[in-house]
């Protein structure tokens, strides 16, 4: 069972990644590196946060909203916090929840939607009202309500933006599973007498995959903006964990006087979402098959 | 003679077809297409035999019947007599190591996400490494499989089996991609192969090669096929005998030999002289079959052939659609249909087994009726001498056949045809 696990994701993830590879020369290729480049330099900042911050986030280190300038690179907010070392250290919020958040709802959204597409029928339209009907609710509101039930804390604000991405995973899945179902490889592999958890995970999954880390990187991003919203509206984590999103509360009404302690938080927000969508987006040319035949058919014609 | 290795006794495998709720409620009832109707042959150990027909014909619908991916309808299969028509999960397990199918499209068949080896493998896990005592067991470790592997690449005519074993589909040409598909199916040594076309996707180049490899295969391991084509040609070259299928039944049944000599079903000898005759100097004189190949939904009546049939009789099954169909085909015509409009239009007729009604509402349903009896006279052919009766009741035209005579299979000449004619 262990070695048949890994030969599976061994031939599979280097499947994808050769894919990529091959394709990275091309305009999307050049736009995941580029997204791989910020976030992978945003996650160092995260680990590096007590050697690079210069000052303490979470003391008073000069006078209330000082402009940028001197030691204090981006200024300092209404409680005399220096704004770059909030930052530095913020990112390891939104960082931490897309780890937890997406891995939650790819645990719960991928085998719901291979069981669902695979079975088909009663049991698939029973699954496909309950994840219609999640994703229904407006994104963030759901994630408020949720939030608002469970209560703050990095784990609980990871689990209510999962609930919400999970239909995301189970859609894609349920769908690609549905029309790869209906191949003659799948009908050759059960006609052979194959055991149908081998038919699943050794004939559809493979098949199926290449859609997972286009969600994964659309899902992340949105998933930073819905902490960030949660953030601002005072769902996301208690006071003193410094958070791009809990700043932008914290100095948003002060924004005629210090737009700096609400603009940069925000800026990496935006920075940090930008660079996830455009690898999400890239992949998406590369690994979708049926976008990649558009594009060779646009260059014949040209 | 021997007990036969497979034999199918009146195999009938329907679909239905689903109809919205409203539909349903409107009436009409559930319709169901007719893949196979009642469809009976028997296959001797060792022999090839072939079942021709056009696409749709339900050829491939009987192959995925033996193997247990569609379930019949009624009628039964009997493997070495025993009754293999529904098997139960563990029963389905067995058919398979027995009954094997091999696809059309090798390319389609292999999941690309698999090496080759990977495919052939995935096999031997699950059903065992088969010995030579006839059983089978479990392999005790990856090694002992892969060398599996290895031989039956050897055995089909990949070599070196290590430099294939991990290939990608997309990687071997679509003659090795077979190869790859037929060891799968060997590694579970099988008694009876069922081929669903398995050269018709291969290159011309490529395709007598792969037949001489099934017939090696076959020799070598003394399989018994079940050849499944569209294609005479390359049915002449293997079979020993052949069925002809035709929307679901099968019309000619016999040696190979004797049907190519002297077909006797107008359906073969309409697909024989069809086959292409590379001589530029010798131009048969063919006679096609008319129209489309009808839709199985609702089947004709009678000889499923007749309304194609070049030389069907008054009693071939001729019914109520027909002469819509005659109308349908004659008003094409601009000119005809203006000229007998008050017959029209086409959607105001309706059939109901032998009958072909039109409620002609305020036009005179007499001159209508009379107008019809001209038409149908004019055609000539079988259908005019069907006709029992064209009357008026009420302000209805009616058209009327007669029953038709029963159809039965009949052994003429060394082989079985179900046609009036004999």
């Amino acid at each position: 069972m262990a070695d048949w696990f890994a030969r599976g994701r061994t031939s599979l993830v280097g499947r994808l990644f050769g894919t990529f590879l091959r394709q990275s020369r091309s305009i999307a290729g050049v736009l995941v590196w580029i997204g791989i480049a910020v976030v992978l330099a945003i996650i160092v900042m995260a680990l590096l946060a007590p050697f690079l911050a210069p000052f303490d986030p979470n003391t008073k280190v000069a006078d209330p909203e000082l402009p940028p300038g001197g030691p204090f690179v981006m200024g300092t907010d209404r409680g005399g916090q220096d704004v770059l070392s909030r930052i530095i250290w913020g990112s390891r919020v939104p960082l931490a929840i897309i780890a937890v958040a997406t891995t939650i709802s790819l645990a719960l959204g991928l085998p719901l939607g291979l069981l669902s597409g695979f079975a088909g029928g009663r049991l698939d339209r029973a699954i496909l009202l309950v994840m219609d009907s999640i994703y229904a609710f407006p994104g963030l509101l759901l994630a408020i309500a949720i939030a608002a039930v469970i209560g703050r804390g990095i784990l609980n604000v990871s689990f209510a933006i999962a609930v919400v991405y999970i239909p995301t995973y189970f859609r894609v899945i349920r769908n690609h599973v549905a029309s790869v179902k209906e191949e003659p490889f799948v009908e050759a592999a059960i006609a052979l007498g194959l055991p149908r958890r081998r038919v699943i995970g050794r004939y559809i999954l493979p098949n199926v995959a290449q859609s997972i880390p286009v969600i994964f990187s659309v899902n992340a991003a949105d998933a930073v903006l819905t902490e960030a919203g949660l953030a601002v509206l005072g769902l996301g984590l208690p006071p003193g964990i410094p958070d791009w999103g809990f700043d932008i509360s914290l100095n948003w009404q002060r924004f005629d006087a210090s737009w700096w302690a609400t603009f940069f938080p925000g800026l990496f927000i935006l920075i940090l979402t930008t660079a996830l969508t455009f690898v999400g987006e890239g992949l998406n040319d590369i690994l979708n098959p049926l976008l990649r035949r558009r594009e060779t058919k646009v260059g014949a014609e040209a | 003679m021997t007990e036969p290795l497979l034999e199918v006794r009146d195999l009938k495998v329907y679909f239905s077809v689903y109809r919205g709720f409203v539909q349903r409620l409107l009436g009409g009832g559930d319709a169901k297409v007719h893949a196979v109707d009642g469809v009976s042959f028997s296959i001797a150990q060792g022999e090839v035999f072939g079942l021709v027909g056009e696409s749709g014909c339900g050829k491939t619908t009987i192959a995925k019947t033996l193997v247990g991916l569609v379930r019949a309808s009624s009628g039964k299969i009997l493997f070495r007599g025993e009754d293999v028509t529904r098997p139960d999960r563990k029963g389905l397990f067995r058919v398979r190591e027995r009954i094997q199918l091999i696809y059309q499209d090798p390319q389609a068949a292999l999941s690309p996400a698999m090496t080759v080896g990977e495919a052939v493998a995935d096999v031997l896990r699950a059903h065992g490494l088969p010995t030579d005592k006839g059983d089978r067991v479990h392999a005790e470790s990856e090694a002992e499989i892969r060398a599996a592997v290895y031989g039956i690449f050897d055995d089909v005519g990949l070599r070196p089996p290590a430099f294939y074993y991990d290939k990608y589909p997309d990687e071997l040409s679509g003659g090795q991609k077979q190869r790859v598909v037929a060891g799968r199916v060997l590694g579970l040594r099988p008694q009876l192969i069922v081929a669903d076309e398995p050269v018709a996707m291969l290159d011309m180049s490529v395709r007598a090669r792969m037949l001489e490899f099934l017939m090696e295969l076959k020799a070598r391991h003394h399989l018994t096929y079940l050849f499944i084509t569209h294609d005479l040609a390359t049915a002449k070259f293997v079979c020993d005998r052949i069925g002809i299928m035709y929307l679901g039944r099968i019309v000619e049944v016999g040696p190979a030999r004797t049907i190519y000599a002297d077909p006797k079903h107008p359906y073969t000898r309409a697909l024989l002289q069809a086959i292409p005759i590379p001589d530029p100097s010798r131009r048969s004189a063919k006679v096609l079959p008319k129209g489309e190949v009808p839709n199985a939904v609702w089947p004709p009546g009678g000889c499923r052939f007749h309304p194609r049939c070049p030389s069907a009789l008054p009693t071939c099954g001729w019914e109520g659609r027909d002469v819509i169909a005659l109308l349908e085909e004659r008003w094409l015509s601009i000119e005809l249909a203006a000229r007998e409009g008050i017959a029209g239009p086409i959607e105001a007729w309706e059939a109901d087994g032998l009958i072909a009604r039109r409620d002609m509402g305020t036009t005179d349903p007499h001159a209508v009726a009379a107008l019809i009896r001209t038409i149908i006279d004019q055609s000539g052919g079988p259908m005019a001498q069907a006709v029992r009766d064209i009357r008026v009741e009420g302000t209805t035209v009616i058209v009327e056949f007669r029953a038709p005579e029963p159809l039965v299979p009949k052994e003429v000449e060394g082989r079985v045809v179900e046609c009036l004619l004999y």
